[in-house]
């Protein structure tokens, strides 16, 4: 998953800022997003009793904001963050999206 | 492939912790010191002593509202736990919020008997800054704690990354070698204690989980009360019927409890409409019981003192719950884990601190000019030393004030705790007034002897001063007594350290001259 | 407890002289690699036995999370005893 910029071409200050704000958005706004996704994926989706499938969302999310605060710094570019941060995003918001249209529920 | 991550790692770690470093640093103390909760609040009302009686102290309360709480909305008793002594009762009149619980509560002893302790929020006040913080409203405290909390989470990972040699560095501390013993003394703190530091993370999340992290809620239910009935088993509050109906034993619903939960204690009474026929007893069992208890309630039938429907059983993820909330409050631990929970916070504290303190002594080496740094390595360097020794001496002024305020001026709760930001300010202050070094040493003597002071204002303006607390064998007195001695000692050891520094890096650089020469 | 916490520091200690940096500091030597190896084992072996002597006592739950706290501290105590010897 992580792949090293091997000497990347030396940056300028202000694409060097760029680039840090645009990983700490992914980390911090796209953190949140994804684990708020995959909770209320796993409230809708898990076959357990409703309040234990709530639960084990919360409790799972924590991790999820963790791994991608931490995957928003390890690969190699910001824009590759942000295609993490959808290739993340993408299956627990279609869940979501046919759990509440589509089949289910 | 392995070094680009490390760096990146690194360079994470090195800027979240200094973020979020100092609002994590007053985050552990406080939360380090919350474990030993009661006990500050038994120091902070000497007034109160002797035994624990549980059903005394229960009745003796609710004797006590009858007479002076006809027609409330609500009474409630705060039974003592195996640790504390006193019961707290207080009631809700009409139209109150339960911000206002306040203005009517009080003590109740061992014997049943409603105590005057000085008006005090006690270790409650350090516990409550954990999490919300003081000043805010309560939500955006805890909003700015659990973002920390995430990221401090965030740096625990990117820390054990970046760390390149954790089991060849494991027992690794060396002193009096600069930016190495500070990085040894951070290394040291982190991995040795890092389970509890892992745990105590990411249980914290959890302990405020519904409000971080609620959308399951909505996901799932239509109505969230829902959810909360099928989490809590709480049922609708009862309506008044407007017939009296005198109330049924209190002391046996407390048996019955007591016979469901195999000999569990009780820790919390709920009576709504007292009085009232439909009124209805709600006993939650102490929640030092076991690791995983967590608000379990039975209710009552008050006219009749029958048992009524029970709660929900809980399911996997709610037992997980539980227990991770009941393992980073510790609440079910005795007293020798409870100690062992204290020194891995206290671990934890030294990890910020040291943490904080690598990052200027990182960069002191690199600065242009050593003797003049740009303002950003300042005001980093100068809020470390107000907060490391700030925040301690702060709590230090909190438990002065408690007292040296005389008792019954008004709102004395709420000057005791100005006095610990007043304290913290005042150092803060004080530090941005003074040349660096001599501010850190300065501030950690000042520190120092605030902690000294403790034991010895105690002494002076009460009867439970540590030598006849010794003689008494009160040992909680003691114990508190010895800690602030212990911490003052800390603190002054850190201050003649740093005093004797500079001398030695002079020493250094002639003996470099002279090897030069 | 009583009996958990001196093994366990025993145990740390094990390890802790299983390392030829230690080694250098606390024996003033550095010990044959076979030597070495039967510290970090009798190290290891140490710490399993504490283990299981909490969760002897304690059960698995409350064994455990005391296990864990008195690890960190038996593990501070240990690299404060070796770096007794380094400043020596």
């Amino acid at each position: 998953m992580f792949r090293d910029r091997s000497q990347p071409p030396k940056p300028t200050l202000r694409s060097a800022s760029f680039a840090i704000t645009s990983r700490a958005l992914v980390a911090l706004i796209g953190g949140y997003l994804s684990a708020a996704l995959y909770t209320a994926a796993m409230a809708r989706w898990l076959p357990i009793a409703r309040v234990e499938a709530v639960m084990t969302g919360m409790l799972s999310s924590f991790a999820i904001y963790a791994c991608v605060a931490i995957m928003a710094f390890a690969v190699g570019t910001a824009k590759r963050a942000w295609m993490w941060l959808a290739v993340i995003c993408v299956p627990p918001a279609i869940a979501l999206y046919l759990s509440i249209h589509g089949v289910g529920a | 492939m392995k070094e680009g991550l490390r760096q990146s790692m690194a360079w994470l770690h090195t800027w979240v912790g200094l973020l979020f470093g100092w609002l994590l640093f007053a985050v552990f103390v406080t939360g380090t010191t919350a474990y030993f909760q009661d006990e500050i609040t038994r120091w902070m009302q000497p007034e109160i002593a002797g035994e624990r009686n549980l059903d005394a102290s229960a009745e003796g309360a609710l004797a006590y509202m009858k007479t002076h709480a006809q027609g409330a909305e609500s009474w409630t008793i705060q039974l003592p736990n195996e640790r504390s002594v006193a019961a707290m009762g207080y009631w809700k009149e009409k139209g109150e919020t339960f911000r206002q619980w306040r203005d009517h509560a009080f003590m109740v002893d061992g014997q049943g008997r409603k105590v005057d302790a000085r008006d005090t929020t006690g270790g409650w006040l350090l516990y409550r800054l954990h999490f919300d913080l003081h000043y805010v409203p309560v939500l955006w405290g805890r909003w700015a704690v659990g973002l920390a909390a995430m990221f401090m989470l965030v740096a625990i990972v990117s820390g054990v990354i970046t760390h390149k040699k954790i089991f060849a560095d494991f027992f690794t501390m060396r002193f009096g070698k600069g930016q190495r013993s500070w990085l040894d003394a951070h290394n040291l703190t982190a991995v040795l204690a890092l389970p509890f530091h892992f745990m105590i993370t990411y249980t914290g999340l959890v302990t405020l989980m519904s409000q971080y992290m609620p959308w399951g809620i909505p996901a799932a239910y239509e109505h969230p009360a829902d959810y909360y009935r099928d989490h809590l088993g709480a049922g609708e509050p009862p309506k008044r019927s407007g017939i009296e109906a005198p109330m049924a034993s209190l002391s046996d619903m407390i048996r019955q409890a007591r016979e469901h939960w195999q000999g569990a204690e009780p820790g919390f009474i709920a009576i709504a409409l007292p009085g009232d026929a439909h009124a209805v007893v709600k006993i939650t069992q102490d929640t030092g019981a076991a690791m995983g208890t967590r608000g379990e309630t039975l209710s009552f039938d008050a006219a009749t003192g029958a048992m009524r429907r029970l709660p929900p059983v809980k399911g996997g993820a709610s037992q997980t719950e539980s227990v991770m909330v009941g393992l980073h409050a510790g609440r079910f631990a005795p007293l020798a884990l409870r100690w062992l929970y204290f020194f891995s916070g206290v671990m934890g504290s030294a990890m910020v601190a040291t943490g904080l303190v690598l990052w200027t002594a990182k960069r002191r080496q690199q600065l242009p000019d050593p003797l003049r740094p740009h303002v950003g390595f300042r005001l980093v360097e100068k809020l470390n030393i107000a907060t490391i020794s700030g925040l301690p001496c702060g709590i230090a002024v909190y438990f002065i004030a408690n007292r040296l305020l005389p008792t019954g001026i008004p709102a004395r709760v709420a000057w005791e705790a100005h006095w610990l930001f007043i304290g913290w300010g005042g150092v803060m202050l004080y530090v941005f007034l003074r040349p660096p070094r001599r501010a850190w040493v300065e501030a950690l003597a000042i520190a120092a002897t605030a902690f000294l002071a403790v034991p010895l204002v105690d002494a002076a303006t009460t009867d439970r001063g540590m030598l006849r607390s010794l003689l008494a064998g009160d040992l909680v007195f003691v114990a508190f007594d010895a800690c602030m001695l212990v911490t003052a000692a800390a603190f002054g050891w850190a201050a003649w350290t740093v005093h004797r520094r500079p001398a030695a890096t002079r020493h250094a650089t002639r003996r470099g001259k002279e090897a030069v020469a | 407890m009583v009996l958990c916490l001196p093994i366990a520091i025993v145990g740390f200690m094990g390890l802790c002289l299983g390392m030829s940096r230690h080694q250098r500091d606390v024996l003033g030597r550095v010990l044959s690699p076979m030597r070495s190896a039967l510290c970090k084992a009798f190290g290891w072996t140490a710490l399993a036995s504490s283990f299981a002597l909490a969760i002897a006592r304690d059960g698995a739950a409350m064994g455990a999370v005391y296990w864990a706290g008195m690890l960190s501290l038996a593990a501070v105590l240990v690299a404060l005893w070796t770096t007794w010897f380094s400043r020596r």
